[in-house]
């Protein structure tokens, strides 16, 4: 059992990771949430009815422990805090990497599913529990919102 | 750039950043040590639970948010607490809710959304005896008469939740958008033993819009009346809510 989970982890946990990165901003956080959401996971895997659902699952809880930890740290982080933390992207990249940051945690969520997870709208609102119509009106509106970002 | 081209881009990017990232690589060393801690953690916990078992107290609402540090919230809820329920493995007690703007000493994402927050403050404990340990998973939620629980629940009201075990009890505080809206119908308070909302842990009547106990759920599901405000209800603002949650 406890194999068999860290097999299913790996084949998924720069999907997770990435999703961590959006949302909590800097990539030290993140490795931090996702490190706490693998050993609950690692914990609870035998309660997991269906193992067809691991990926939502484990989404599930990272997404959960970012948002506490985002709790629990006062909001007060500013952008400039996140320069230097994508040290090992390449460098055309990190202004999207950026104007992602600069999205609203949750809109960075939604962007980070769609293009980073490469999930449906189905699989999205399965994984938020909110429906189909919502999950997409939110993207469209993170896109718009980081289409104005990077002024493209 | 049209859309199509900047959606383009962004799959681009996540090939790139999924090639150049590394992931964290936690695996069983990370599992041993963190046991371990655990291990040490709950030593030292047992010991503090002996010595102060003789004068064990239950947190009121306001010495609760104090203790996780809220002091704003503190002030607001006082020392109000409610009655013990148990279910299966847990019991729980709604200690306390309030709503408010700017009333908390934290700031979330959502608040900057939507200002108006309610609060509650839950103490849940196990009935064999045992700790409470970070590991007993514990969804509170907020549910509202007339809207689905699936639907309109912490999740999907910009919710989020601090939690501390003291002596045993887990004593969590959690916020979410206002419910003082909707103070003209039944506001529930769930407890529910998963980490997600469960459809299966309660019943809902779409003649009534009430929401009741599945008695043959497999876990721990209570469901507590929240007071409410009838004066502070607002059907036209309640469902402006609701078409933005859509």
């Amino acid at each position: 059992m406890r194999e068999e989970f860290w097999n299913e982890y790996r084949k998924i946990e720069k999907d997770l990771f990435i999703t961590a990165i959006c949302y909590v901003h800097n990539t030290e956080d993140a490795k931090d949430c996702l490190s706490e959401a693998a050993i609950c996971g690692y914990k609870g895997y035998g309660r997991l009815r269906r193992k067809e659902y691991f990926k939502t699952w484990l989404m599930r809880i990272v997404i959960n422990k970012c948002k506490d930890f985002t709790r629990k740290r006062r909001y007060t982080e500013g952008l400039e805090d996140n320069l230097g933390v994508f040290y090992n992207f390449p460098w055309e990249d990190i202004e999207i990497t950026e104007a992602i940051c600069r999205l609203k945690r949750e809109e960075a969520l939604y962007i980070s599913l769609k293009f980073y997870n490469d999930m449906t709208y189905e699989e999205m609102a399965r994984l938020l529990k909110q429906p189909v119509s919502t999950v997409k009106y939110r993207t469209g509106r993170a896109i718009e919102k980081l289409k104005k970002i990077m002024e493209v | 750039m049209e859309n199509k081209e900047f959606e383009e881009m962004l799959y681009r990017h996540s090939e790139r950043v999924r090639a150049a990232i590394e992931p964290p690589g936690i695996y069983k060393e990370e599992i041993c040590v963190k046991k371990n801690k655990i291990l040490i953690l709950a030593a030292a916990v047992c010991l503090f639970s002996v010595s102060a078992f003789a004068a064990q107290k239950y947190f009121s609402a306001g010495e609760a948010a104090h203790m996780l540090g809220d002091d704003r919230l503190a002030e607001e809820f006082g020392e109000e607490s409610g009655e013990w329920e148990s279910d299966g493995d847990y019991k729980a007690r709604l200690l306390g809710v309030t709503s408010g703007e700017n009333i908390s000493s934290f700031v979330t994402m959502s608040e900057e959304a939507n200002p108006e927050r309610s609060y509650a403050v839950v103490a849940v404990e196990r009935t064999d005896g045992r700790d409470m340990t970070y590991d007993d998973e514990m969804l509170i939620t907020p549910l509202i008469e007339g809207l689905e629980p699936w639907k309109y629940n912490i999740y999907t009201m910009h919710g989020s939740y601090m939690g501390r075990i003291v002596d045993g009890v887990l004593y969590r505080i959690i916020d979410f958008d206002s419910i003082e809206y909707f103070g003209d119908r039944h506001i529930y308070m769930a407890v529910v033993s998963d980490m997600f909302f469960d459809k299966d842990a309660y019943y809902y009547d779409e003649d009534t819009g009430e929401i009741s106990v599945n008695e043959s759920y497999d876990g721990t599901n209570l469901l507590f009346d929240v007071k409410t405000d009838k004066s502070k209800a607002d059907p036209v603002k309640a469902e402006e809510y609701l078409k933005q949650m859509e």
